[in-house]
């Protein structure tokens, strides 16, 4: 015989309060989003510290280890954190699609439950 | 084998008699949870390590300690090989997702067949994008995965070069110099090669959601033939 496959009680859990509001998908997309727009300002503080640097004539400029050591150090990190900010948006991808999933298992537990009844009023 | 087909617009849905998960899909049943948490651990983990290149680098550039620019070279050159593959898993676990969702589509598709006493329970059979989808993913992340080793090999040869010559590569000669040579050769490939593995994992994302409309359209479909009298209603 053939029995149902869902666990019961998803549709009880998708009326809880909590599901209304994906706050915990848009926190994250809302850090990953924060993370690469600090990565973009890094990088303009590189390019005018390297515009800087260069306006300088060849003895200042070698001279110039402070800006150097800088320039070298947030482009040592700066890559990273771009790809920290998109890692934590494909996060919130994930974090999308589980309620996803269990909003389709929801509905197929309301079809389930009133589709026989609605089919044999109608029929 | 094919019991049936459904169709509309003039496009062929084929059924086939409702059967469980395959390998494929029960691997992303159970592995889209480890491969999300090993994709985050490794891209904190190159975050971290990038970190602390910086601040080697700005050792350098303070005290000029060459062994600091060594370090930091070395590290760097991990570093991207290992964010990328967190990213990579990541994406499979994007893509594991999606399948689930296929998964989930079928099972309440099943679900609903037999609360309304269809004749025959079925499900879609597995579309050219459905089958394609774990090998494209896999594709991708053995991509990345390569790319990940060569990473390691860089940074196995920045290893073993002096810290002096790192700082001023006119001083290199000999095995270090060709060393070097190889780790600057290495750097202009790899780099693509890495997003080529990120884009054909994207590609199994394309597939995995071509997939699920087909799935939802065999559902309106499969609702308008069960509507057609092809079933026992409840009582």
């Amino acid at each position: 015989m053939t029995t149902h496959t869902l666990k019961p009680g998803v549709w009880a859990s998708l009326e809880h309060p909590e599901y209304a509001d994906p706050e915990d998908s848009t926190f994250v997309a809302f850090l990953g989003i924060l993370a690469v727009m600090f990565s973009l300002a890094m990088g303009v503080v590189v390019a005018v510290k390297t515009g800087d640097l260069w306006a300088q004539d060849a003895a200042a400029r070698a001279a110039d280890k402070v800006r150097a050591g800088q320039i070298g150090a947030i482009q040592a990190w700066n890559p990273a954190v771009l790809l920290f900010g998109i890692s934590l948006l494909m996060t919130s991808v994930v974090l999308v699609l589980r309620r996803i999933i269990k909003t389709i298992q929801a509905r197929g537990e309301a079809m389930v439950a009133n589709l026989p009844r609605l089919i044999s009023t109608t029929h | 084998m094919s019991i049936g087909t459904l169709t509309a617009g003039g496009a062929r849905l084929q059924s086939v008699p409702y059967k469980s998960d395959d390998l494929p899909q029960k691997m992303a049943k159970y592995l889209w949870l480890p491969m999300l948490a090993m994709g985050l651990m490794a891209v904190v983990i190159g975050l971290g390590a990038a970190i602390s290149a910086g601040i080697n680098i700005g050792d350098f550039f303070s005290a000029s300690d060459a062994e600091s620019l060594k370090d930091a070279s070395t590290t760097m050159a991990w570093t991207s090989a290992t964010i990328f593959l967190g990213m990579a898993f990541i994406l499979s676990s994007i893509t594991m997702l999606l399948v689930n969702i296929v998964r989930t589509l079928r099972d309440t598709g099943h679900d609903v067949q037999v609360a309304v006493r269809a004749g025959e329970v079925t499900q879609l059979r597995k579309p050219l994008t459905g089958r394609l989808i774990p090998v494209v993913m896999m594709m991708g992340l053995m991509i990345v995965i390569g790319a990940f080793v060569v990473g390691i090999v860089q940074a196995d040869k920045l290893s073993g070069i002096p810290a002096g010559g790192i700082a001023d590569t006119a001083t290199l000669q000999g095995q270090d110099l060709a060393d070097y040579g190889t780790v600057q050769a290495f750097d202009a490939w790899v780099g693509p090669l890495r997003l080529f593995g990120l884009a054909t994992i994207f590609a199994s994302i394309v597939l995995a959601l071509r997939t699920i409309i087909q799935a939802i359209r065999f559902q309106g479909q499969r609702i308008q033939e069960l509507a057609g009298g092809r079933f026992t209603p409840a009582a």
